[in-house]
């Protein structure tokens, strides 16, 4: 109470944790190759916390419950895709805050995953006094009168890396802005509210651009091969498959002959 | 070869009833999910003995454009096949799912699933082209296509290992040019078998 505006913000970077200390970090130069089916494994890029003896002691407000809720909600966009034989959830303790390539080469020969799915956010909480804030001078009114105006902002991020060869494959993201009110005495309980509710809407709008985001990569190896090597593992699934124009000639072909028997003097 | 049957009216023309059963069946697989995982080609599932797969596998297909193609050579010279020469389009449509089948689960063990009806219908095409060479000059004409175009179609998808005529929607999925092989291969030995049957029974008459 009574303490003016205020401004809280936790949040997880994909390049602090890839390229620690590097300012200038240096890009990929070997071809991504993707072995079908892929095993992805989807995780939280940890929070860059100065406390490196409980490093994940407070991730940012972000239960690790929570997280894993969210990884899964994100994981069913990739389960149903049949270029895709499993999906991992790491858990946070898997990664080490600045771990880098190295902590994912770890986590990926561990849980044998070929491609990550990183997500960081960035959640920024605004509360202001309004007017009604008056009446917390009355001890009562602080129970009362909605005297605090939130705002939430929630950035999500989606990085999908291939572990081997280091490159980003995609990224997706998802936004989202929560506005709310508050009394003097429950501020902090609708703040927490707010966040959940702001991660919630976020990573709804991240599932649906990453659907997108699916769909523009797998267009992107048909139309671009050399930018992405895709090799198949042992035992494949096959289709046999003529093609439209093998059947558009043998359609044409049978119509031309339908017609000549139909007209045999035109 | 087998003879080229003797044309005749549109009224008088059998029906390709075998043929429109065929794509019906593989439209009803993919309409309904249930079929296409009991019907679709598995080698274990196969090896542990559920061996209808085998023929039930062409039967199946990987999505709508898939199905589409595939169908619509199916029905067209299935159906031309039928009206032709019924008992031998019939016979070949009947064993050709079986043979094809076979041929994959001897010749390529990597390959554990697979769907589609395009190494049937490969068959069919190399048959009918097989029928129509025999035939009058426009027919002639048009087996000589199909033949060249399955040549080139097979030759192309073996040498560069990538499709040519096809491409499929979901990257993981491989074309299996070899199904399309088995099927000319079948169609030939077929159109052969018969061609023999019958010159031996024409001798027998002849004596």
């Amino acid at each position: 109470m009574f303490e003016g505006a205020r401004k809280t913000d936790r949040s997880s970077s994909v390049v602090t944790f890839l390229y620690p200390g590097a300012a200038n970090p240096l890009p990929p130069t070997a071809i991504p190759v993707l072995r079908l089916p892929l095993r992805v494994g989807i995780a939280f890029v940890p929070t860059d916390t100065k406390d490196t003896r409980h490093p994940y002691a407070n991730d940012g407000g972000v239960s690790e419950a929570q997280k894993m809720l969210l990884l899964d909600r994100v994981a069913q966009e990739f389960r149903s895709r049949d270029y895709i034989q499993a999906i991992e959830l790491i858990p946070s303790t898997y990664l080490r805050p600045a771990g880098g390539f190295n902590n994912l080469d770890q986590v990926g020969n561990m849980l044998q995953v070929d491609v990550v799915v990183l997500l960081a956010y960035d959640q920024v909480q605004f509360t202001n006094e309004n007017i009604l804030s008056l009446a917390y001078w009355t001890i009562v009114g602080a129970y009362i009168f909605q005297g605090n105006k939130n705002d939430t902002h929630t950035l999500m991020e989606a990085a999908a890396y291939d572990i081997r060869s280091r490159h980003l494959l995609f990224r997706a993201p998802g936004a989202s802005q929560v506005k709310g009110t508050a009394t003097g005495i429950n501020i902090q309980e609708k703040l927490r509210k707010d966040g959940g509710q702001g991660f919630d809407q976020a990573t709804q709008e991240l599932v649906k651009n990453l659907q997108t985001q699916l769909e523009l990569f797998r267009e992107r190896i048909k139309r671009a091969p050399e930018t992405v090597k895709i090799e198949h593992r042992p035992g494949y699934t096959g289709g046999g498959a003529v093609g439209g124009l093998f059947a558009g000639i043998i359609v044409l072909l049978g119509l031309g002959r339908w017609l000549w028997l139909k007209h045999p003097h035109a | 070869m087998a003879e080229a049957p003797p044309r005749l009216k549109s009224s008088d023309r059998p029906a390709p009833w075998l043929t429109l059963c065929l794509v019906a069946l593989a439209g009803g697989c993919a309409l309904w999910p249930e079929l296409r995982s009991t019907a679709i080609y598995d080698r274990e599932a196969i090896l542990r003995g559920e061996i209808w797969r085998l023929a039930t596998g062409h039967l199946v297909h990987f999505g709508g454009t898939h199905f589409v193609w595939n169908a619509a050579v199916m029905l067209v010279v299935g159906c031309w096949l039928e009206s032709l020469a019924p008992r031998l389009a019939r016979g070949f449509l009947l064993s050709a799912p079986v043979i094809v089948g076979a041929a994959l689960l001897a010749l390529d063990p990597e390959l554990k699933i697979y769907a589609g009806l395009s190494g049937v219908a490969t068959g069919a095409v190399t048959l009918l082209a097989l029928i129509l060479v025999q035939g009058s000059r426009g027919d002639r004409s048009i087996g000589i296509v199909s033949l060249a175009l399955v040549s080139i179609k097979t030759i192309t998808e073996f040498a560069g290992g990538t499709p040519w005529f096809a491409q499929f929607s979901d990257a993981s999925i491989r074309p299996v040019p070899l199904a399309h092989l088995a099927g000319i291969v079948w169609a030939c030995v077929f159109a052969s078998i018969i061609h023999r049957r019958e010159g031996a029974s024409s001798t027998d008459r002849g004596q």
